[in-house]
């Protein structure tokens, strides 16, 4: 369960001081799907990086499982992000010289799983969740948009973490793509993973359980859909 | 830390190409420093004998040798006689060039110019050509007092005894072992009506048919045996000549050599390191490029859960590597360039050159460019953790 209680966070830009998030309370249950939307610049990256440990808060706690993260040491952070998030953003963010395999075995390797043996049928099982298990020895960067896309789900989920962060997943692709993608995000909300989506896109919003809508860094709107 | 060493292995790979240009670019400023600071070259064989103290000043005193044998020997000073004529000079080791021809019978002055301390003499000794113009490492001299003489000084001019090998002989207030004598023949004819030289065959005393090649003739203490032939009626020398040039002097123009040498290296030194600063800029306008996909790079690591001490001990690893191939690949490549180099100043001063090779100055560039690095790191480690993975990601 994720807690986030009057979360505020400031950015400096020379003198002055933006506010992107403004006293933000929510509460996420575990296995949950959430859609974050709202207009460019109302807080729902900043939000998103928040929940999962990419940026600090200016003020205010983010408490997962009961643990605060805001408290976390850098270390303790690193390893939390590696064993318990998955992260899917709109560049994808694989690293274009390593194969699939490569950067779908990343997230293990840092984790401390160094071993081909243990490591394989992992990989090869979230390949094949994906869709791309013909792919293995491929390098990333000769892949279309929507199988890197995959490739980055595979290597979000490789780890079997807990929570799910994507930030406007289909920004990048089509139609048929982010059908795709959606229900991939779909089948593994169903499997038990917490989802946190950012998205511009309505009908993307829709497949979420829950909406969050932000505006001017504050919450407008918190909808649970049927 | 093998899950960081399989990470490094991923990385690497990923970065292989980034690592051979800037593996090059080391390369190349490895092995032009290291081609001059670590490769010692050392003087034409024969003159470095010649101040190994085992010539202990460059005056020797010879009686009917051939004047430029001698001066392949390092003479300065040539005590000899011309049939018919008394010959005092002065040699310049440097380029062999002959002072004068002081002539007691009015033959004209004659003067010899050589180009080169040895190659001339290889012109000059085709009119010796019972001598091979390679002076090699004398079997009997091995040591500061050791004397080889000509028959003529041994048994006439210097002492009153017949000398034989093997006795000591004080000369002035000093004591030499006789190594070796040399024994006139036979005699060859040059036909040269003015510099009627004699090629002489000499034996030693032990039977053994040598040449003047095989022996360097030394002389202990040069003023000691110049002021024996002060003392002999027969002898006549220029003793401003003999101090003229001092042994400082001659060091000093033995090491001319080395410094025209050492000169044309860092002619070569300064065109490959030119060559690595036209690289170097040229990858330095592309450095934005790389600090940003650098930056990406931590990003994507952090985003999956990497700890800042794994990503700074990976680009440590990538470079500390790098500098040791490079600093191996260098030192490599400046011992091949010496030994090209040192080809080609054997053909041009016709003697040979030697090469010592400095292990300790590799080593201590290795250790201060790794050292340098874990320094620039220490600082690039501070950034990694500073770096935020949110902002980068907005800013992508």
């Amino acid at each position: 369960m994720i807690n986030i209680q009057n979360v505020t966070k400031q950015f400096k830009t020379g003198r002055e001081t933006f506010c992107a998030l403004n006293d933000i309370s929510l509460n996420i249950a575990d296995a949950e799907f959430v859609a974050v939307t709202g207009r460019s610049g109302s807080g729902k990256s900043t939000l998103l990086n928040i929940i999962g440990t990419l940026d600090r808060a200016t003020d205010g706690k983010v408490i997962i499982d009961g643990c605060d993260v805001t408290t976390l040491s850098p270390r303790k952070m690193a390893h939390f992000r590696n064993a318990q998030m998955g992260f899917i953003f709109q560049s994808f963010y694989l690293e274009p010289g390593y194969t699939v395999y490569d950067n779908v075995e990343l997230p293990l390797i840092i984790g401390g799983s160094y071993s081909r043996a243990h490591n394989r049928p992992l990989v090869e099982e979230a390949l094949k969740l994906v869709g791309l298990s013909d792919k293995a020895k491929n390098k990333a960067n000769t892949l279309s948009g929507g199988e890197q896309q995959r490739v980055a789900i595979a290597r979000a989920i490789i780890n079997n973490p807990k929570y799910l962060f994507a930030d406007e997943p289909c920004g990048n692709l089509d139609t048929a793509n982010s059908r795709n993608v959606m229900e991939l995000l779909h089948k593994l909300h169903c499997d038990g993973h917490t989802i946190i989506m950012v998205t511009h896109d309505e009908e993307d919003a829709k497949q979420a359980d829950r909406i969050v809508t932000l505006l001017d860094g504050r919450i407008k709107s918190d909808e649970k859909r049927a | 830390m093998r899950s960081a060493l399989r990470f490094l292995f991923l990385e690497m790979n990923f970065l292989r190409r980034t690592i051979i240009i800037i593996g090059l670019i080391l390369t190349v400023f490895c092995g032009a420093f290291l081609s001059v600071v670590s490769v010692r070259n050392d003087l034409p064989v024969g003159i470095m004998n010649m101040l190994d103290g085992r010539w202990l000043d460059m005056t020797c005193i010879v009686e009917d040798i051939p004047l430029a044998y001698a001066k392949s020997l390092g003479a300065t000073t040539v005590f000899g006689r011309i049939k018919g004529v008394t010959v005092d000079t002065v040699l310049r080791t440097e380029y062999g060039q002959l002072d004068t021809i002081q002539d007691s019978q009015g033959i004209e002055e004659l003067e010899y110019s050589y180009k080169g301390y040895f190659v001339d003499y290889q012109e000059s000794a085709k009119m010796f050509a019972a001598y091979d113009d390679t002076p090699r490492k004398g079997k009997w001299i091995d040591g500061p007092n050791q004397i080889c003489l000509s028959q003529t000084i041994a048994n006439h001019k210097a002492f009153t005894q017949k000398l034989t090998v093997g006795d000591s002989v004080t000369v002035g207030d000093r004591e030499f072992e006789v190594v070796g004598i040399f024994y006139l023949t036979d005699m060859l004819d040059t036909h040269n009506s003015l510099l009627n030289y004699a090629h002489f065959y000499l034996s030693l005393d032990d039977g053994a048919d040598v040449t003047l090649n095989e022996a360097y003739l030394t002389c202990a203490n040069a003023q000691t045996l110049l002021s024996i032939y002060e003392q002999t009626s027969r002898a006549r020398y220029n003793a401003r000549s003999a101090a003229r040039i001092s042994e400082k002097e001659i060091n000093r123009y033995q090491y001319d050599i080395i410094d025209d040498i050492e000169l044309v290296k860092a002619f070569f030194l300064a065109v490959e390191l030119l060559l690595g600063m036209i690289i170097f800029f040229i990858l330095f306008s592309l450095m934005s490029i790389f600090y940003r996909q650098r930056k990406v790079n931590i990003c994507r690591m952090k985003l999956l859960g990497a700890r800042n001490s794994t990503i700074t001990f990976i680009y440590t690893f990538i470079t500390v590597l790098m500098i040791l191939c490079a600093v191996m690949v260098g030192a490599a490549l400046s011992l091949l360039f010496n030994k090209w180099y040192m080809g080609l100043c054997a053909d041009v001063f016709g003697c040979d050159f030697s090469s010592t090779f400095n292990v300790i100055a590799p080593i201590i560039l290795f250790f201060a460019l790794t050292a340098v690095t874990i320094l620039i790191f220490l600082r690039f480690h501070r950034k990694i953790r500073n770096t935020t993975v949110a902002r980068e990601v907005r800013v992508e």
